[in-house]
């Protein structure tokens, strides 16, 4: 071959890669305008939960007070047992759609950024003990002796208090709901690498292995949960996960099925 | 001892702003004694209120260097709404010096000098080890005041830093020396004594194509590429109608996710420069100087891998470090911010750094309209310590004492 031909073929093999090179970025920007066009599918579904719940919520609200009327005997004198019953077994669904709502709209709003977080110096010791003291009637319902093991009497965060709670009661709601009978769920802090690590520790079903990576998806449950309760939402460790994201924190767990499942949050000490 | 806090001020009055942020920030420190301020703001505030506040608390004394915007970081992500970052440092041991020259506008060699030998008449050149520069986003040319440090200082020298903003309405930026606001000018801080440091520099881009020679350049303006109107290498890879739309829209799709690499001959590394605007005779002005000669190619990305760029830059940061930072500083492209579209995308981007430097380093950063660092981040071989000035990348760079 000649150097003559040899540049001929050498700028013919230039124009096929060129004309590849075209093709590729073509592809490359329809995929980008395909991706784009899902996260506004994404927003506009993101919107229609927002203003659904939003809408579902005034309504029921307005139920829940007229139930309570009846109950209260406001509305025509007092109600029969036969009718207090029926009325309180509606109540009480009612006050499950609510939380169901409510919850929806919480993760919706953590989802996308619609929450600003009211930070202050925190004792995390102070506010897990407000935490169990709340969930104290539930752990005695199930027989769950609850120990804890405050280690950081001293430590701070600079954290929304309401906000961290709502972690600490999704996590140890779930660990109570999810413990054996009869068992312990042990509950620590302590200060380490300039975090403050709070550790909750139960006995009971654990989370298979098949489900451990979904765990902080929306909606996500466990098969053996759903067993165990069939109506939760699987938005409990969506919402701390981002609430303790949103703090610069971080959780983890690990589980082992039938023996139990410890959950460690950890945040910045300020 | 060295160390360093940071606060965020978000209130809508531009004195209290800055109060907030630097009593934020001053908190951190504890009862430790100021010697540095580095302020990050929106341009929305009123400057000197925002100023005045800060000094308010840390006193005017204190060395203050900053810039204004196109977004303000920290190390829970992009705040939400205009905001003051101020980043406090304290050491005995590691020294702080700052400076500003007032016109760089057209004359930015001249502003660097200016503003480096005053540098130098606070710290000997020789005790300098790292420059950080603040320089006006819209009117100086980061390249022309890298050129006159590094003349200067006689033996190269890193040099770090971002371009002010104005939170993308390109109209007018600010540079902060001490209670001083300049317009048009450069602000330098050098970092001298028992210092430790080091730079990570990623943007997530790829050449793709064949490699084309600028063959007609002034300034920011490429002309013409292989003897071609510069916007036929857009028409060509995307045809017209797309080509057209760099013209028709700033900073809109196709310039955030296909910007033009230039290669350096020296490191064969691509720099990135975003096409900004497009004339009627097919010139692309780009956010930095392109000169007759550079080795062009179209380049292609993706916001995965520019926030994968954003952790190996930390990475590297991390790596050449080789101990724990007592501060990082962050600068990214304003392009970058664009190109995530959503709060939960930049904060990807953030999150990636922070999760190479540790989640408990004070860290403070912008989205600026350039950035500067040496290319590759090296700043422990002298010899191949070459700043230059970056878009579409994020700088991490890491302060720490040296032992």
């Amino acid at each position: 071959m000649s150097e003559g031909e040899r540049i001929d073929e050498l700028k013919r093999t230039i124009d096929e890669l060129e004309d590849a090179t075209t093709i590729l970025v073509r592809r490359d920007l329809e995929l980008k305008r395909a991706y784009t066009e899902i996260q506004e599918v994404d927003k506009r579904k993101s919107e229609f939960v927002s203003i659904a719940a939003h809408q579902l919520r005034t309504p029921l609200s307005a139920i829940r007070w007229a139930h309570q009327m009846l109950l209260d005997g406001e509305a025509g004198g007092d109600l029969t047992d036969e009718q207090t019953l029926v009325v309180q077994q509606a109540q009480q669904s009612i006050e499950k759609m609510i939380s169901l709502v409510n919850e929806l709209l919480n993760a919706d709003h953590l989802e996308y950024d619609k929450v600003s977080f009211d930070r202050q110096q925190v004792n995390i010791d102070k506010l897990l003990q407000t935490a169990v003291n709340e969930l104290k009637p539930m752990a005695l319902e199930r027989r769950i002796e609850i120990a804890l093991d405050l280690g950081a009497p001293q430590a701070e965060v600079f954290c929304d208090a309401e906000r961290i709670k709502e972690v600490f009661l999704n996590i140890l709601n779930n660990a109570i709901k999810y413990s054996f009978v009869n068992s312990t769920v042990s509950l620590k802090t302590r200060e380490q690498d300039g975090n403050l690590v709070v550790t909750f520790n139960d006995q009971g079903i654990g989370i298979p292995q098949k489900n451990q990576a979904h765990m902080f998806q929306k909606f996500s449950r466990a098969d053996n949960a759903k067993r165990v309760d069939a109506n939760g939402s699987g938005l409990g460790m969506f919402i701390a996960d981002k609430i303790v994201h949103a703090h610069g924190g971080k959780i983890t767990f690990t589980s082992e099925e039938n023996v139990g499942t410890t959950f460690t949050v950890s945040l910045p000490v300020t | 001892m060295f160390e360093s806090s940071v606060g965020i001020g978000v209130s809508n009055d531009s004195y209290k702003a800055g109060v907030e942020a630097a009593v934020n920030a001053r908190h951190g420190l504890g009862q430790e004694e100021v010697n540095l301020a580095i302020v990050f703001a929106s341009a929305t505030f009123t400057q000197v209120d925002m100023l005045r506040g800060i000094q308010s608390v840390i006193g005017e004394d204190v060395p203050l260097a900053g810039a204004s915007t196109a977004g303000e970081l920290t190390n829970v992500g992009p705040t939400k709404t205009d905001s003051v970052v101020v980043m406090l440092f304290s050491s005995d041991t590691v020294h702080f010096a700052v400076s500003s020259a007032h016109n760089a506008t057209g004359q930015s060699y001249e502003a660097g000098k200016a503003a480096y030998d005053q540098l130098v008449a606070q710290m000997p050149a020789d005790e300098m080890k790292l420059v950080n520069m603040f320089a006006d986003g819209l009117t100086a040319n980061p390249m022309q005041i890298i050129a006159a440090i590094g003349e200067a200082h006689g033996t190269r020298v890193p040099i770090v830093g971002g371009s002010a903003g104005d939170g993308g309405a390109f109209k007018q930026t600010y540079q902060y020396c001490n209670g001083t606001v300049i317009s048009g000018g450069v602000v330098l801080v050098g970092f001298g004594g028992a210092l430790n440091f080091s730079v990570g520099v990623r943007h997530g881009w790829l050449p793709i194509g064949a490699p084309k020679t600028v063959t007609d350049a002034e300034g920011s303006v490429v002309k013409k590429i292989d003897g071609r109107p510069a916007i036929e290498l857009y028409s060509k890879y995307l045809g017209e109608e797309e080509a057209a739309k760099l013209g028709e829209v700033t900073l809109g799709e196709i310039a955030l996710s296909y910007p033009l690499g230039v290669r350096d001959p020296e490191t064969e590394e691509m720099l990135l420069r975003a096409p900004f605007f497009v004339d009627d005779e097919g010139s692309v002005t780009c956010g930095g100087e392109i000169k007759v000669g550079d080795s062009v190619q179209l380049m292609i990305g993706s916001r995965a891998e520019a926030v994968e760029a954003a952790r190996e830059s930390a990475h590297h940061a991390m790596e050449q470090l080789g101990a724990q930072p007592a501060a990082a500083i962050i600068y990214s492209c304003h392009v970058r911010n664009t190109l995530f579209g959503s709060y939960k995308e930049a904060t990807a981007e953030v999150d990636a750094v922070v999760s190479e430097v540790g989640q408990t380093v004070p860290l403070a950063g912008f989205y600026t309209y350039a950035e500067q660092a040496p290319i590759r981040g090296e700043v422990r071989n002298m010899a191949m310590c070459k700043p230059t000035s970056h878009n579409e990348t994020l700088v991490t760079v890491l302060l720490g004492e040296a032992v």
